[in-house]
């Protein structure tokens, strides 16, 4: 991850929330130094940001579904069959997954992964792993993290129906996803690109694991952080998994 | 860095080296498409963004250790004819050729690797082998994506693996394709069979540039046509099989021809072998068929078979960007066809005389 400021290393990840989304910054050490992000109360994110970022162009008519990071439409992908960047394939999750089924005849991606996304992923296995022992069951088999089965796999069924490719110009997304992008998924659609619109600043969290009050107990502590993985494993916040998986642990042993 | 003049002196290794099946099986290649994060794919971003996305993948790719003294050009500096030749040799797209702004090509000396920046993908990258090799050239081609990984962060999903532009390469992002060289097949008109074989298992059958190519030189590209929900190696060893079949029908083909028509093979072969060796104008088409058929030759013993490599060598240079890049100037097309011809008569002139005896001796045999 880059700074958003630079392109040096990002240390510094900071997430804001407005209106109920959402919003996160990358910086490397020296920029936040220099834009003094140690110290929330008198640091003005808006400020930092103005000028930079750029207003979402897209050709959506009003209503229509669109990516918020790179002004993408549903029309779009009816014309041109391509999306307009990655955070485009959370936009238009629905309807994707008949369209991969008609394309691949399957669904989920068994390959290879990025190196850090294998080491996430064991650190996360490893946490199922204790979690499950200390008597709690986290839902590891969330949406974004299943692993596929291997049931439907035959080495022969794999040909494509000629009437595919002519599905993907028929692909419609159906409106009542707008409702949906609106809420949960734009999360992950702003995710990558924080500059869009950005609204005044109510509050400023760094993405630091946070102290938990002291009045709640052990056990209602298990369960909020418990709350905590389920909502980050939906997101693929690996990261934040991380941090939830160190927390229970060190609940766990307390 | 390499200069286009120098790449443009050596045949690619594939040419001046052999590997299995190398009779029938020209070339395996492995294409892997992967885009960075935070960026909008090429297809859809403003000259700025990709230009923005070049100078920050172009010196990460050329600082990988495959790259050293690699040739690395932005398209915009390359002539239409040098980009041209490029495509010629399999290591850009036409599509990539006809890019503006914002896009590059980094190649490495062997031209064994080549890596596009802002093709439909952020980075589309290509690894080529001489014979049916798909495995090995995977697995050179992993190393790099591996190393770039450490660099680059790639736009990648739990659910759907690596994000490319258009949903047909989701997943693993990967092409496996191998150029096959079926005279057999199509003399014995069992062509169209295979074809349609090989699309039922869901593989994809092209001519000799890619998509919707007319198969010339009897020469045909077979590729996987889904990348999501199997392994690289899965679709990899599946792909293998299927080669490994269709070569073995091509043999069958060839040894049923010399068994049953060997007048028919003989004169194939020395027809193709005295108009390219004595005609003064020569189209494009007319040449590539007429040199599949000398390989074929090379392949049945009627030439020698370390012929084969000035056949392969022949069949890139023949083609148009390659006669004006000898020309040094912009050729029409009759100028073309002189010139092909003379490039083709002078390569051929020190091939010995066809010898037929072995086609003979086999068809013979079968009689007893």
């Amino acid at each position: 991850m880059t700074c958003d400021l630079c392109q040096n290393q990002a240390s510094i990840h900071l997430t804001q929330l407005v209106e109920g989304k959402m919003q996160k910054v990358n910086l490397c050490k020296s920029c936040s130094d220099e834009k003094g992000v140690d110290d929330p109360t008198g640091f003005e994110l808006t400020d930092m940001l103005e000028g930079m970022g750029e207003e979402t162009v897209t050709n959506a008519v009003p209503g229509e579904t669109y990516c918020h990071s790179c002004g993408f439409t549903q029309s779009d992908f009816k014309k041109t069959g391509r999306f307009g960047c990655a955070s485009c394939y959370q936009v238009f999750n629905d309807g994707l997954e008949s369209l991969l089924e008609a394309m691949h005849r399957h669904t989920r991606h068994t390959g290879k992964e990025p190196i850090h996304f294998a080491e996430l992923r064991k650190e996360i296995d490893e946490a199922a792993g204790l979690a499950a022992a200390s008597g709690f069951e986290p839902e590891l088999s969330g949406p974004n993290t299943e692993i596929p089965s291997e049931a439907d796999d035959d080495d022969d069924d794999d040909f494509i129906d000629e009437a595919t490719l002519a599905a993907i110009a028929e692909l419609d997304f159906s409106e009542e996803d707008d409702e949906e992008v609106e809420g949960g998924d734009e999360v992950e659609s702003v995710k990558e690109n924080p500059f869009k619109d950005l609204p005044d600043l109510d509050s400023l969290d760094f993405d630091e694991p946070t102290e938990e009050p002291a009045e709640l107990t052990r056990e209602e502590k298990l369960e909020e952080l418990k709350r905590d993985l389920d909502a980050a494993i939906k997101k693929e916040d690996y990261e934040a998994c991380a941090d939830l998986r160190d927390q229970i642990n060190a609940l766990e042993a307390s | 860095m390499m200069r286009f003049k120098t790449l443009l002196k050596k045949p690619a290794e594939w040419m001046r080296t052999t590997g299995p099946h190398n009779d029938i099986v020209i070339t395996s290649r492995i294409r892997l498409a992967r885009n960075v994060v935070s960026h909008p794919f090429p297809g859809w971003a403003r000259k700025e963004d990709r230009q923005k996305l070049l100078d920050e993948v172009q010196p990460a790719v050329e600082g990988l250790p495959e790259m050293k003294g690699a040739f690395s050009e932005e398209m915009t500096t390359l002539s239409a004819i040098e980009k041209q030749v490029l495509v010629e040799r399999h290591l850009v797209s036409r599509e990539h050729a006809a890019k503006g702004p914002g896009c590059a090509t980094v190649m490495n000396r062997k031209q064994s690797i080549s890596i596009m920046i802002n093709e439909e993908d952020h980075l589309r990258m290509q690894a080529i082998r001489p014979g049916l090799q798909l495995m090995a050239a995977y697995q050179s081609l992993d190393k790099i994506d591996t190393e770039l990984d450490e660099r680059v962060p790639f736009a990648y999903s739990d659910r759907y693996g690596y994000l490319t532009a258009c949903p047909t390469n989701l997943g693993t992002g990967m092409r496996a394709s191998a150029m096959l060289h079926l005279p057999g097949l199509v003399l014995s008109e069992q062509i169209n069979g295979t074809i349609h074989s090989a699309n039922k298992i869901g593989l994809a059958v092209r001519g000799l540039y890619g998509e919707g190519t007319e198969a010339l030189a009897n020469l045909f590209q077979i590729s996987n046509q889904t990348t999501l929900g199997k392994s690289e190696e899965e679709i990899i060893e599946k792909l293998d099989r299927v080669i490994s079949r269709i070569v073995e029908n091509e043999e069958n083909a060839r040894q049923k021809l010399v068994e049953d028509r060997p007048t028919m093979v003989q004169d194939q072969i020395g027809r193709a072998f005295a108009v390219l060796r004595y005609a003064h104008v020569i189209p494009s088409k007319e040449s590539l068929n007429l040199l599949s058929m000398v390989r074929l030759g090379c392949d049945l013993g009627v030439f020698p078979q370390e012929e084969r490599e000035l056949i392969n060598v022949l069949l890139t240079e023949i083609q148009p960007a390659h006669l004006q890049i000898e020309a040094k100037r912009k050729l029409d097309a009759e100028e073309r066809d002189v010139l092909r011809a003379e490039i083709i008569r002078k390569n051929l002139k020190g091939l010995t005389e066809p010898d037929f005896s072995d086609i003979l001796n086999r068809s013979e045999f079968d009689d007893e």
